[in-house]
């Protein structure tokens, strides 16, 4: 009945909504959720069968791969984009819930969501519409590399060439910003999840051995390395024998996980020379002398950004706190959404 | 620069003198057995990048996001823990903040499509509204225009005997033989044959003879009597259909016949010519001048008719 008024009661949001984690900013007070982009849904029988949200976030996280028949948890974002618009939709419900203060009012807050620059329309809308069902009262779109940039303290406003190499969980975005625009703005379909995905199956291969989602990431954040480096790290892995059917542990050195990860990796250089091949030379001229930043999760890989500076001759350097980088940038553009036009997206 | 004041100052304040960032780097390079060269080749920097962070030049670098970068990568290359550095260089350089300082206003905004849609909309609005006010006339008003023309001519009918009046003043008023009404003076066939000249004249006759035997002419009319009987004939008639008023001028510039004149009536005047003739309610009048009619519609301004005829 006073939907109309509860606008006036609610903090507009920005959300990264991202393939492996979401995080929201509201208004004034900063990131205030960091969960990651899972939710586990219980399936009841009887006279009264119906499907209820078990848990969101972390908590669904920690039974990725654990849960009973009744449950399945699902991860609604695939490569950066909705994979299940519904799941999505009551994520991102329960998300706002919990960092909407009032009570009083169900929450109608203004919206600034990232989406990949590679993502197409209908991906956009359902992203968009998305947000919608879940209370937003209005949705403006970010591409992920304008506010990774703004979010990593590139001077994007400026005449000058900044480049920004975003490695998210579901896709690698690459951007050349100049004047508080897209010069360039390249994605591929490459992230954290196809890391995992190419450590699960080199494993598989090499040593018959099955392991889940998280145990591969597990490896991935431990040993895992985009550049061979004096020092070999081993651990210790617990999984499936193919063969057998039993539980097994064996160890397995960066030097394999460096193999695993090859293929992936290249097409994250290929991206990245992709883009260099086509910004102006003006800009080409300034990231030369600045080099690029990388942000995401993928950006903590260790040796990434050695091996993107042996590829390119160029210098690279991680952005400060590269996991938060997109919120804090859309975040910024939150702050000031009534006065910039320019950086927000059209679908 | 501002390091070695940085340094300065905390050693004042009786705090352990760290080295500066430059310093430390430099050290760890040394130590590491790395040319300039070396470490510049290895980051993919130039040698006057890696010049100015040994010197703490942080003026020819390009930011404090990419300094923290570089002297980062730098400590990772010399295997120095890059966090003292970092708290090293917050107290230094500007702490590294998302800025957005875009123009927030544009000077000019250029056309789109949609605005010129918008306009086309307004347009289509206007002439809506226009097409609406003329259905609205064309319902409101009489469906027969004619009432609204003959309100027209009645109030032009009005204005033209307002005039008339205006001119009256000037003539006197025809004074009523005695014995004769005012209908048989005006009207002289309404008269019973036998009271009127020797009766059954085909020509009406004029208004002065039906005057004549009983009463002397009337000031105004008396000259006109000499001439009519000079004459003869009657020149000039008039047939009223509707009540009009009509003043007959002579060639001598004499009043011959002015008057308001009842519908049905057909006064006849005689005189010398030319006359200059003034007929309010001009369609409701006939003149004929000699037994040809005279049409008035071309000396007609509104209902009046100003006219000279020989």
């Amino acid at each position: 009945m006073f939907g109309f008024l509860s606008k006036y009661f609610s903090n507009d949001l920005a959300i990264d909504l991202g393939t492996a984690n979401t995080l929201i900013y509201v208004r004034a007070r900063g990131i205030v959720l960091d969960e990651p982009s899972v939710v586990a849904i219980r399936l009841e029988g009887g006279p009264n069968a119906k499907k209820t949200i078990q848990a969101v976030g972390k908590e669904a996280k920690d039974m990725l791969g654990k849960a009973p028949g009744s449950i399945t948890v699902i991860r609604p974002m695939k490569d950066g984009v909705i994979a299940d618009f519904t799941v999505t939709e009551q994520m991102l419900k329960q998300f706002i819930k919990k960092v909407h203060d009032s009570k009083l009012f169900s929450p109608s807050p203004r919206i600034i969501i990232c989406v990949p620059s590679g993502s197409t329309q209908v991906e956009r809308r359902a992203i968009r519409e998305s947000a919608i069902g879940a209370g937003a009262s209005q949705v403006y779109l970010i591409e992920e590399p304008m506010a990774a940039a703004i979010g990593a303290g590139l001077p994007v406003a400026e005449a000058t060439g900044s480049m920004v190499v975003d490695i998210g969980g579901g896709t690698t975005e690459v951007g050349v910003i100049s004047l508080g625009g897209m010069v360039y703005a390249g994605s591929v379909r490459v992230g954290g999840d196809k890391l995992d995905e190419a450590i699960i199956n080199y494993i598989s291969r090499n040593y018959g051995m099955m392991i889940g989602e998280n145990t591969a990431e597990n490896i991935k954040k431990t040993i895992g390395s985009a550049f061979p480096g004096a020092e070999v790290k081993e651990m210790e892995v617990s999984g499936i024998n193919k063969a057998e059917g039993i539980p097994r542990k064996f160890t397995i050195s960066s030097n394999e996980i460096l193999e695993a990860l090859t293929d992936p990796l290249n097409q994250i250089v290929s991206a990245v020379k992709s883009a260099l091949e086509k910004t102006p030379p003006e800009l080409g001229a300034d990231i030369a002398e600045k080099g690029m930043v990388l942000t995401g999760g993928g950006a903590l890989l260790r040796d990434l950004d050695r091996l993107l500076m042996e590829e390119t001759g160029l210098p690279v350097i991680v952005a400060d706190e590269p996991l938060t980088c997109v919120a804090r940038g859309s975040g910024l553009a939150l702050e000031k959404m009534d006065k910039l036009g320019s950086i927000f997206a059209s679908e | 620069m501002s390091v070695e004041m940085h340094e300065v100052a905390a050693g004042e304040a009786g705090y352990p003198v760290l080295p500066s960032v430059g310093a430390q780097l430099v050290a760890g390079r040394e130590a590491k057995a790395l040319t300039v060269a070396d470490v510049a080749q290895t980051l993919k920097l130039g040698v006057r990048q890696v010049e100015a962070l040994e010197n703490g030049d942080w003026g020819g670098l390009p930011g404090a996001t990419f300094i923290r970068g570089f002297v980062r990568n730098y400590a990772r290359l010399v295997q120095v823990d890059a966090g003292p550095l970092m708290e090293q260089l917050d107290a230094v350089l500007e702490p590294p903040r998302p800025r957005l300082d875009l123009p927030e206003t544009a000077p000019a905004t250029m056309p789109t499509p949609g605005a010129g849609q918008g306009r086309d909309y307004a347009m289509a609005m206007f002439g809506l509204v226009l097409v609406v006010v003329a259905l609205a006339i064309y319902f409101l008003m009489p469906a027969d225009l004619t009432e609204l023309r003959k309100g027209l001519q009645s109030l032009v009918a009005s204005d033209a005997k307002k005039e008339a009046a205006a001119v009256q003043p000037a003539v006197p008023e025809p004074v009523l033989p005695p014995g004769a009404t005012a209908q048989q003076v005006l009207n002289p066939q309404a008269v019973a044959p036998g009271e009127s000249s020797p009766a059954g004249l085909a020509p009406p006759p004029l208004l002065q003879d039906a005057a004549a035997p009983t009463a002397p002419p009337v000031p105004a009319a008396g000259p006109a009597v000499p001439a009519a009987a000079a004459e003869g004939t009657p020149a000039l008639r008039f047939v009223v259909e509707k009540e009009s008023w009509i003043e007959v001028k002579g060639g001598d510039g004499k009043v011959l016949y002015s008057q308001k004149t009842p519908a049905g009536s057909e006064p006849a005047v005689s005189g010398k010519g030319p006359y200059a003739l003034v007929v309010g309610n001009a369609p409701g009048v006939r003149v004929i001048l000699r037994g040809q009619p005279v049409d008035l519609a071309p000396h007609a301004r509104g209902d009046v008719a100003r006219l000279v005829l020989d």
